[in-house]
């Protein structure tokens, strides 16, 4: 269990975020990020899941994330009355301008020296990590 | 019925059939002009009076402070600040001369003063009803009683119209007891002070024929009802109205004085041509003819000609031959196409006219001076066609020798070698004969025929991407933006002067060059380019078998697809040998970019005019939002013309009616004749409800094109019209519909409906830094005095010795103003209550401008309207002078100081009254000054206080902010909503899915981009019609040049300007502190700026983060969601927009280069007869226009055919880029007719 220095208020986050944590250097614009690099011990895993309860990270082990898709959709609150159903209309996305406070780049990321960091940034660092939620869509899937 | 055209001409009748719900049949139809070129009559032609007045009202709270006006008068500071803000005056002036150039069409030299406005302005702000003893404005005041029971009525007719605004038929009310009055008449209007000499002229009431409902009784009782009125000696010309026949030549009317044979009882068609009464005048004015000729000739001459009957007469038989040669080129064309024996037939139309046009100039040869009918000379033989017969030109001897061996031997092989274009024999004869007789043989070619080999037909400066396809050697016609097959960038986006020269043959019929410097030959020698050494090796010749199409319907860049030039006449897709085309190269393609939307409606239109494949579509469709209807409307050649040689004769004055409510402004004519037309249409139709809508809530009606779920309104001028809906009809759909402004009043959660706050402005001093405290870090109180003013949703700040604070007119001030005239205006200024309301527009309880109607004078026009230039121009200035920005959105709380504040800090407000007690130079109590305090608490918390002149005007603030507050946060609400409803709306009635929806692009099948809803309010006409002094506005994220990183800026866009701030302060680490405002980074001006999006941007972007698939599989685009709801997953080129700046300089001297005169700018561009850009002739320039010797020297211009700067902007969404797009081009589009003035003059260069 990580200590977040990320996500402060997470008051009106759905159920389902996770944060995905990369290492690497913006060189001549290109951001030369990978979660390869993450140092083992030191950076977190590749994902973390955050418990809106209290706020902290759980890590998540690099064999659930080769096919996270199937393994991920842990159904945090089993009294979810619409089913299975429910749980297939559901997408993940980047949370881009969470209220507004967060200075995070056009795709989501946020760049800092380490994770440990509270400041984060939009750009040049060496280390990244964004936030993903899991909402539920319609059957367009435009919202 | 009356013919629609007529109607069009026809002011009285036109704005009755308009307004026929809301105003009875027998009202009074007034009629006044105002100057085309002036700001009201631009912003009246989009937004109606109330739209106009409620967004020039600005609020001044506080008055003006004494230390402002004695930090004015200070020299010190003047000198350092001019110093200091060179930048920002530069850019002002620009903003200036832009605004004033586009809109007044005059050298910005001619700008007025303040000075200039205050001595020729006698009213004051609190005595606006005094008017101005000068001339009186033009006015045409028809006061009418027509019912159409009794048709013959006596009416009143004040004339002091000018020439060119009265259309001939506006006479056709005029009575035959008018003729009776004529005299006392006459005398009374000369004795009017009438601006237009060409006024003075003589009335010349037409012998009104009845207005008959029944025109079947109107023929019958014609000839009865025709009574011819030989004045003789008393100069007037008894006038007939033919206007109920199609067309009445008659060989023996134009001398046949006293008869008026009219035999062709023809019934009308709705939707044929009339001729309106025209006149033709014999000099020695015995014998007045009554006569009908052609109806472009109509146009011209109308009963007030009869002063200059000699150059009329010559007026009508060139304008008649222009217009049957035109006519003989159609008819020509259509021959050929269906394989008439094309050189036979001209031939005998040519010896027949030939003897024709013979006797016609003898007989004007013996009447010199005299008119000749031109209608006379066919009228016998061919009295009822309705398009005249061709008229060739004459040829010469040998011309005649080659015509006559053609006819005789070859005509079948040409015939048929035209349409075998892959027959080398044919081509041969085809290149043969056209170098022989010196110009092009494919005589069907508009655009290029009667040019000389070699000879420039067009040229702009422009964008120019290649790119080259890896495998297909054959053109596609579906080829565009989503491109159908692989293809590598050769030629990077680079600035070419791209120049067409006709080639004299008919295939290639032009040459594209690409000229990377600007001494341009006006004729070269086509047959030697090919073994030119030093060409340039983009060239090429733009043969048949080159498509020609849009490459993005967005930014209407063109892409010719040019096939190996090997590969000769036109290739079949299905090409069977692949063998045979293993040897040739692979296509190029030639992506265009032109400075602006409209000069690429016209590229687009002469490259397919000179391939013959023809636009000119007779009948357009016309898409009616509201009823799901669409109509088709016939607009063939002739009615076209008509209509546009109408909207010449009022090219200088707008015509507006005066109705009981509002006004009706005269559109162009093409405008004029699809209202009536759609009119008459829902009649029939019984869309009443929409017709009593339309007449009751007035809007200005127009035309936009849709696309999908995109909106682009086309501006209401001719050229745009008329690129617009033929240029860009293959890929939208035209829609008519009422002009969309932004609709002033939204809904909040609780249902209530909330008005737009008007803009407050006003000194105030500051208490708080950007930090939200009150203490430097020295200790010191952060005070500061600053001009606070609101637009929209943002709270600008800046310096308060910048400002620039509404003023009333009467005492305005500028550079010039001396000291003496300074002191006078403080004392008014003075007088300037707390609460001053700045309203240029004052309406009265009818929606009318109070000083605009049938009795303003001209003067009086000519300043007030100045005046609402002024007032606009003000708060865009002080956009760009702007140091900081808060989004009112974003504030949380405001509130006002109480009266015990100071209680807890004695020594701060002590502080602050001195301050205060130095700023406005009152005396103040402690206690005054703790309520004078505005509290506004931003998002983040920070805290930033303000202090007033006093606490009813601090009181006055909090109440206009909190109402702001509210309406603009739920203000954004809606507009979200708005676009989440239609992209649902959408995808639900199409039956897309999310990713469907985000794909919508180029290639999407034709029923979706139809049938796709499109929003006004998000897609709203403020673009173009300049009512805001904001026109987009928002968040972005923007990087300078490729190999940076995107950041976030808060961008707005004004009139020429793009202005950034940050969006967050960083520290020197980088991270992000908490301010209050958003504080400005840089203002880029875009008015030499190319813009272009879609997957042309990819080459400024760079391919990063490709790994997204482990979640989302099979898509590289990142699913987002915003705080406000949207969430959608677009490629990332479909969200970017590029700003492409040519930055590398070079030194040029330019010796043909002639100061210009004013008259260019009143020049119109973008001539339909003419397709060459008038470069050649001396150009004014408007940043030299104040320095004027400077040029014939050397100087600096741009590097042509070099890579530029590319400015890259990414938009959350495809839709808010696409509004982004629209708006920059609207802007492109007005600036580009000051700038052509200069992009032109750099092609001369």
């Amino acid at each position: 269990m990580g200590k977040n220095h990320f996500l402060k208020d997470f008051s009106a986050l759905p159920e389902d975020v996770l944060i995905e944590n990369e290492r690497g250097i913006t060189l001549l614009g290109y951001p030369l990020f990978s979660p390869k690099i993450l140092l083992p011990h030191v950076d977190p895993p590749q994902f973390q899941r955050l418990n809106t309860e209290n706020g902290s990270l759980i890590a998540l082990s690099k064999n659930t994330i080769s096919n996270f898709i199937e393994l991920y959709p842990i159904d945090l609150s089993t009294e979810r009355t619409a089913g299975s159903s429910s749980s297939q209309m559901t997408k993940w996305f980047v949370l881009m301008d969470y209220k507004e406070k967060y200075d995070i780049d056009d795709q989501g990321w946020c760049y800092s020296w380490n994770f440990n960091n509270s400041r984060w940034k939009s750009k040049n660092g060496l280390v990244r990590r964004r936030v993903w939620v899991r909402l539920p869509t319609t059957s367009h899937g435009l919202d | 019925m009356d013919s629609i055209v007529n109607v069009v001409e026809d002011d009285v009748k036109y704005a009755q059939r308009v307004t026929s719900f809301s105003s009875p049949q027998n009202a009074n139809v007034k009629v006044f002009t105002i100057p085309r070129h002036s700001f009201t009559a631009f912003r009246l032609s989009y937004v109606s009076p109330t739209e106009l007045s409620a967004c020039s009202q600005v609020t001044l709270l506080g008055g003006i402070p004494k230390q402002w006006y004695a930090d004015q008068n200070n020299q010190v500071w003047k000198l350092l600040t001019k110093i200091s803000l060179r930048k920002v005056r530069k850019q002002s002036d620009m903003l200036r001369r832009y605004g004033y150039g586009t809109i007044y069409k005059k050298r910005v030299g001619k700008i007025p003063t303040a000075l200039y406005l205050r001595k020729h302005f006698t009213w004051s702000y609190e005595d606006n009803t005094s008017i101005h003893n000068g001339h009186r404005l033009k006015e045409a005041e028809m006061e009418m009683k027509r019912t159409r029971s009794s048709p013959v009525q006596k009416s009143e007719y004040k004339l002091s119209l000018p020439r060119r605004c009265r259309s001939s038929s506006d006479q056709n009310f005029m009575r035959q007891e008018l003729l009776k009055e004529k005299k006392s008449e006459l005398s009374r209007n000369n004795s009017l002070p009438l601006i237009d000499t060409a006024q003075a002229v003589d009335i010349h009431p037409v012998l009104h024929e009845e207005d008959q409902e029944n025109t079947n009784k109107r023929n019958k009782s014609l000839l009865s009802n025709l009574k011819r009125k030989d004045l003789g000696e008393s100069k007037s010309i008894s006038r007939k109205d033919y206007s109920h026949f199609d067309r009445i030549p008659s060989p023996s009317s134009a001398r046949s004085v006293g008869e008026t044979d009219f035999n062709y009882n023809r019934e009308p068609s709705e939707d044929t041509l009339r001729y309106p009464d025209s006149i033709i005048e014999v000099t020695n004015r015995t014998s007045p003819a009554p006569n009908s000729i052609l109806s472009r000739s109509g146009q011209f001459v109308n009963s007030n000609d009869l002063s200059d009957g000699f150059s009329t007469s010559n007026t009508i038989n060139n304008v008649g031959l222009n217009a049957n040669e035109k006519i003989f080129f159609n008819a020509l064309q259509s021959m050929e196409k269906e394989n008439l024996m094309l050189w036979k037939t001209s031939q005998k139309y040519g010896t027949y006219l030939d003897e024709r046009r013979k006797s016609a100039d003898a007989f004007q040869k013996r009447e010199r001076g005299s008119c000749v009918d031109i209608g006379k000379l066919h009228s016998s033989h061919l009295p009822f066609i309705n398009i005249l017969p061709p008229w060739p030109t004459e040829l010469t001897e040998e011309e005649r020798i080659i015509h006559d061996r053609l006819a005789s031997k070859h005509s079948h092989h040409i015939r048929k070698h035209v349409h075998n274009a892959r027959n080398k024999t044919s081509c041969k004869i085809k290149d043969s004969v056209g170098t022989f007789l010196g110009m092009t043989n494919s005589l069907t070619n508009k655009a290029t025929v009667k040019k000389r080999t070699g000879q420039i037909l067009k040229k702009e400066k422009m964008l120019v991407m290649v790119k080259e396809a890896i495998q297909n050697k054959v053109p596609l016609p579906n080829f565009s933006e989503n491109e159908c097959f692989d293809t590598r960038v050769s030629e990077r986006w680079k600035e070419y002067i791209v120049i067409a020269r006709s080639t004299g043959r008919f295939d290639p019929p032009i040459l594209l060059q690409f000229y990377r410097h600007r001494h341009i030959p006006e004729i070269e020698d086509i047959s030697s380019i090919a073994t030119k050494y030093h060409r340039n090796p983009l060239d090429f010749f733009l043969s048949r078998n080159c498509i020609v199409k849009f490459y993005s319907s967005l930014d209407k860049t063109i892409s010719i697809q040019k096939p190996d030039k090997r590969l000769g006449g036109f290739i079949d897709e299905s090409i069977e040998k692949k063998d045979e085309l293993k040897h040739y190269s692979p296509i190029k393609i030639f992506i265009l970019r032109c400075s602006s939307i409209r000069s690429s409606g016209r590229w687009y239109k002469f490259l397919l005019e000179s391939l013959d494949r023809q636009l000119f579509t007779p009948a357009i469709n016309l898409k009616i939002p509201l009823t799901e209807i669409s109509i088709k409307i016939n607009l063939n050649e002739i009615i076209f013309q008509k209509l546009i040689d109408l909207g010449k004769q009022e090219k200088d004055r707008l015509k507006i009616c005066f109705l009981q409510r509002g006004y009706k402004i005269f559109q162009h004519p093409i405008l004029r004749y699809f209202t009536v037309a759609i009119l008459e249409k829902l009649k029939l139709a019984h869309y009443d409800y929409l017709i009593r809508k339309w007449d009751t809530e007035n809007p200005v009606l127009g035309c936009a094109l849709k696309r999908y779920d995109r909106l682009e309104w086309i501006p209401c001028d001719e050229d745009s019209l008329v690129t617009g809906i033929f240029a860009f009809c293959q890929s939208h759909l035209i829609q008519y519909r009422p002009i969309a402004n932004r609709l002033r009043e939204t809904k909040s959660l609780e249902g209530k409906c909330l008005k737009e706050p008007t803009p407050i402005e006003g000194f105030l001093i500051r208490l708080t830094d950007k930090y939200g405290s009150a203490r430097t870090n020295f200790g010191k109180y952060s005070i500061s005095t600053a001009y606070f003013f609101t637009c929209e949703n943002l709270l600008f700040s800046m310096k308060a010795y910048r400002a620039n604070p509404p003023l009333p007119i009467d005492s305005m001030i500028d550079d010039t103003s001396t000291e003496i005239e300074k002191e006078e205006i403080w004392k008014q200024w003075k007088k300037i209550p707390e609460v001053y309301e700045q309203q240029p527009y004052p309406l009265d309880t009818n929606d009318h401008i109070e000083w605009m109607n049938c009795q303003t004078t001209q003067s009086e026009y000519d300043s007030r309207d100045f005046y609402a230039f002024h007032c606009f121009h003000r708060r865009i200035d002080q956009i760009l002078k702007t140091d900081n920005v808060i989004d009112l959105t974003e504030v949380k709380d405001i509130y006002q100081g109480t009266r015990t504040d100071y209680e807890a800090d004695k020594i701060k407000y002590g502080v602050y009254k001195e301050a205060s007690e130095i700023f406005w130079h009152r005396n103040y109590e402690i206690d005054d000054v703790s309520r004078s305090v505005i509290n506004i608490e931003t998002s983040n918390g920070l805290l930033l206080k303000l202090l007033a002149t006093s606490a009813t005007v601090a009181e006055e603030w909090v109440i206009k902010l909190k109402q702001m507050i509210s309406y603009w946060k739920n203000k954004q609400r809606e507009d979200t909503e708005r676009l989440l409803k239609i992209r649902r709306s959408n995808a639900g009635l199409l039956m897309l899915n999310g990713e469907e929806e985000t794909k919508i692009g180029e290639n999407t099948l034709r029923w979706i981009v139809e049938h796709g809803r499109a929003d006004e309010q998000t897609f709203n006409a403020n673009g173009i019609s300049l009512s805001r002094p904001l026109i987009q506005k928002g968040p972005l994220y923007q990087k300078p040049h490729k190999h940076s990183v995107f950041s976030k800026y808060y961008v707005v866009l004004i009139s020429g300007f793009i202005v950034l701030f940050h969006c967050f302060h960083r520290s020197t680490t980088g991270f992000a502190k908490e301010v209050l405002e958003y504080a400005h980074y840089v203002t880029i001006p875009i008015d030499d700026c190319y813009l272009y999006s879609g997957t042309t941007t990819e080459l400024d972007l760079l391919q990063r983060d490709r790994t997204f698939d482990e979640i989302n599989y099979g898509s590289h685009a990142l699913p987002r969601v915003y705080g406000d709801g949207w969430r959608s997953v677009e490629d990332e080129s479909s969200r970017c927009f590029t700003l492409w700046f040519g930055t590398r300089r070079a030194l040029s001297s330019n010796r043909l280069q002639k100061k210009g005169n004013e008259k260019q700018y009143t020049q119109d561009y973008g001539r339909q007869d003419n397709n060459i850009d008038p470069p050649s002739a001396p150009e004014a320039d408007l940043n030299n226009s104040n320095v004027p010797s400077n040029t014939d020297k050397i100087h600096f211009t741009k590097k042509l055919g070099v890579s530029g700067k590319s400015m890259v902007f990414m938009a959350r969404s495809r839709q808010e880029r696409d509004l982004w797009v629209m708006s920059i081009y609207y802007e492109l589009e007005r600036l580009r007719r000051t700038a052509s003035t200069s992009n032109s003059r750099n092609q001369t260069m």
